[in-house]
C-alpha cells in the first residue's frame, strides 16, 4: 500500500471538543432575527 | 477498438497505480470482457452507446455491482449486487468500469490523503497532494488510467482535485444527477458529477449521468457574454495562480466576453453556514454505524463527524435559513451576469506532508486554504465547473466557473473557450 502522510493527532477527544466549540461559536454568530419567516432549505433551490 | 482503449487504461494502471494509488480496487478481467462485448455490438452493426469503449474510474463511495464499496474507510465495506443509477447509465452508454477510485475517508476531506488506504498522489509531482475527496478519479483521468470518471462534490471534492491534477470537473446543479447507490456525505450539499481530461468528454459524461441524450459539443463562443470575476476569491489566490487565471480571463475578453468585477456577499458567513449544515448532516448519515466505527476513523474525520452530534436542531435549521438568504444575495449579485469566474484552489498542489501553506505571506492550514474558494459556494445548488488554464512551476492551475441552476451548457461554452486557448494539459511522464 502507498503510505499516508496524513497529519497525526495526539488527542482525538480534544479535536472533537475543539471542532464542536468552533461550530457552536459559528452557529451562535448567525443572527436569529435576520431569518425570521425564512424557510430552511430543504431541497435543491431554484434561485427565486 | 474498445478493447484497445481499455487495454491502454489497464496498462497505464499497471504502470502508475503502484506509485499514485488512484484505484483502490480494479477488475481487469471484467473490464476486458465488457470491452469485448462492446466491440461485438459494434461489429454486429449495433450502436453500443455514446460512451462506447470509454474506460472509467468510479469513486469508491459509488456502488458498482460486484465490486466492494469501502468509502475509503477502515474496515467499512458493503458488497452491492446492483449498480448505482449513475453507473448503470454509464454501462448502458457503453462505458467500461476499470475500478473504484481512491477517496478521502467517507469523502470527508479535501486533500486526497487517506491513512487507511494510502494517500493518492499528484501525477504532476508524486510528492504533492492530489486534492480530494475525488482524488482517485482525478488522478486516473489525468494519467490515462481512465478516460472519464465519476466523483462527488460536497464542499469542493470534484473541483479541487480537478484543479490540482489539471483535469476538467463538473459539479452539476444539485439534483440533476441521481445520488442513489452513493454513500452520502451531507445530502443537502452532495452533487455527483464527472471528471475528464477535456471539456468534450466531461460534457458527454454529464449528459449520460443526467440520463439525457448527448447534446452537440459545446462551441467555444463567449462573444457577448458578461462574466464576473469574484474579486474576493481572486484576492485569496497566490501570485502564480492569480497570474494563470488572469491570463485565462484576458483570453476570454479577447474572445469577446465582457469581464467585470463581482462581489460575493459575506464569504465568512457563507463558510460558517456550510460547515454547520455539513456537520449536522454527516453526523446523521454516520449515526447507524458511528459507535462501531468510532475508534477506526482518522482523528480529524472523527472530529468533524462527532462534533455534529453536539449541535442542536435549531442551529441546523437556522443555518439552512441563512443558506437561503445567502443564495438570494448571491443570485442578486449575479444579476446581469452570465457566469462568475473564480479560482478553484488558491494554491498550487501543496506537498504531501504539508500542514500549512503560505499564501501572499500568510500561513494558513492546508485544509482551510483548499476549501476557501469552493466550500462557501457549495450551498448554492447551482452548477460549477473547473477547467485547466495552464501550468505554473510545473503544476496545473484550474479556473472555477459558477452559473445559475441549470446553466451547465453555458459553463461548458466558457470552459471550451478557455480550453481552445490553453488546450488540455498533460502531466509529465512518470
Amino acid at each position: 500500500m502507498v503510505a499516508s502522510l496524513a497529519p497525526m493527532v495526539d488527542d482525538p477527544d480534544a479535536s472533537v471538543a475543539a471542532e464542536l466549540a468552533e461550530l457552536r461559536a459559528l452557529a451562535d454568530a448567525l443572527p436569529e432575527d435576520e431569518v425570521d419567516g425564512v424557510p430552511p432549505v430543504a431541497g435543491p433551490q431554484e434561485w427565486e | 477498438m474498445t478493447e484497445v482503449r481499455v487495454e491502454e487504461a489497464i496498462a497505464a494502471t499497471e504502470r502508475l497505480n503502484p506509485t499514485l494509488n488512484a484505484y483502490l480496487h480494479v477488475d481487469f478481467e471484467r473490464a476486458r470482457a465488457e470491452a469485448a462485448e462492446v466491440d461485438a455490438i459494434e461489429a454486429a452493426g449495433g450502436a453500443p452507446g455514446p460512451l462506447a469503449g470509454m474506460p472509467v474510474c468510479v469513486k469508491d463511495i459509488v456502488d458498482v455491482g460486484g465490486m466492494p464499496t469501502t468509502a475509503g474507510g477502515a474496515d467499512w465495506v458493503r458488497h452491492p449486487d446492483e449498480d448505482a443509477t449513475v453507473v448503470a447509465r454509464l454501462r448502458a452508454a457503453g462505458a467500461v468500469v476499470v475500478g473504484k477510485g481512491n477517496t478521502n475517508e467517507f469523502a470527508c476531506g479535501i486533500d486526497g490523503r487517506n491513512p487507511h488506504k494510502g494517500d493518492c498522489r499528484n501525477p504532476w509531482d508524486p510528492a504533492r497532494l492530489s486534492g480530494g475527496s475525488s482524488s482517485g478519479p482525478a488522478v486516473a483521468v489525468a494519467t490515462g488510467m481512465a478516460a472519464g470518471a465519476v466523483g462527488s462534490d460536497t464542499s469542493g471534492s470534484i473541483r479541487v482535485p480537478a484543479a490540482l491534477c489539471g483535469v476538467v470537473g463538473i459539479r452539476p446543479t444539485r439534483g440533476l444527477v441521481p445520488a442513489d447507490g452513493v454513500v452520502p456525505l451531507a445530502w443537502s450539499l452532495d452533487s455527483v458529477g464527472p471528471l475528464a481530461p477535456d471539456v468534450a468528454s466531461a460534457a458527454l459524461l454529464l449528459d449520460v449521468l443526467a440520463g439525457r441524450p448527448p447534446a452537440p459539443a459545446a462551441r467555444p463562443e463567449v462573444a457577448g457574454l458578461r462574466l464576473g470575476v469574484a474579486t474576493a476569491l481572486m484576492d485569496l489566490a497566490d501570485e502564480r495562480v492569480a497570474d494563470a487565471l488572469g491570463a485565462a480571463t484576458d483570453g476570454l475578453h479577447d474572445a469577446g466576453a465582457e469581464i467585470v468585477d463581482h462581489d460575493i456577499p459575506d464569504l465568512e458567513r457563507a463558510t460558517a453556514i456550510h460547515r454547520i449544515v455539513q456537520a449536522c448532516e454527516v453526523a446523521a448519515v454516520h449515526a447507524p454505524w458511528f459507535e462501531r466505527q468510532r475508534g477506526r476513523y482518522a482523528p480529524g474525520v472523527r472530529a468533524r463527524i462527532e462534533a455534529g452530534y453536539g449541535l442542536s436542531a435549531e442551529a441546523y435549521l437556522r443555518a439552512q435559513r441563512h443558506r437561503r438568504l445567502f443564495t438570494r444575495a448571491f443570485a442578486a449579485a449575479m444579476d446581469g451576469l452570465d457566469a462568475v469566474l473564480a479560482p478553484a484552489s488558491p494554491v498550487l498542489a501543496p506537498p504531501l506532508d504539508a500542514e500549512e501553506v503560505t499564501v501572499r505571506g500568510e500561513r494558513r492550514p492546508v485544509r482551510a486554504a483548499l476549501l476557501s474558494c469552493v466550500s462557501p459556494l457549495s450551498q448554492l445548488d447551482c452548477p460549477m465547473a473547473v477547467v485547466p488554464v495552464g501550468v505554473r512551476d510545473g503544476l496545473p492551475v484550474g479556473l472555477q466557473l459558477i452559473g445559475r441552476p441549470g446553466s451547465e451548457a453555458l459553463l461548458l461554452r466558457v470552459a471550451a473557450a478557455v480550453e481552445s486557448n490553453v488546450g488540455p494539459i498533460r502531466p509529465p511522464a512518470l
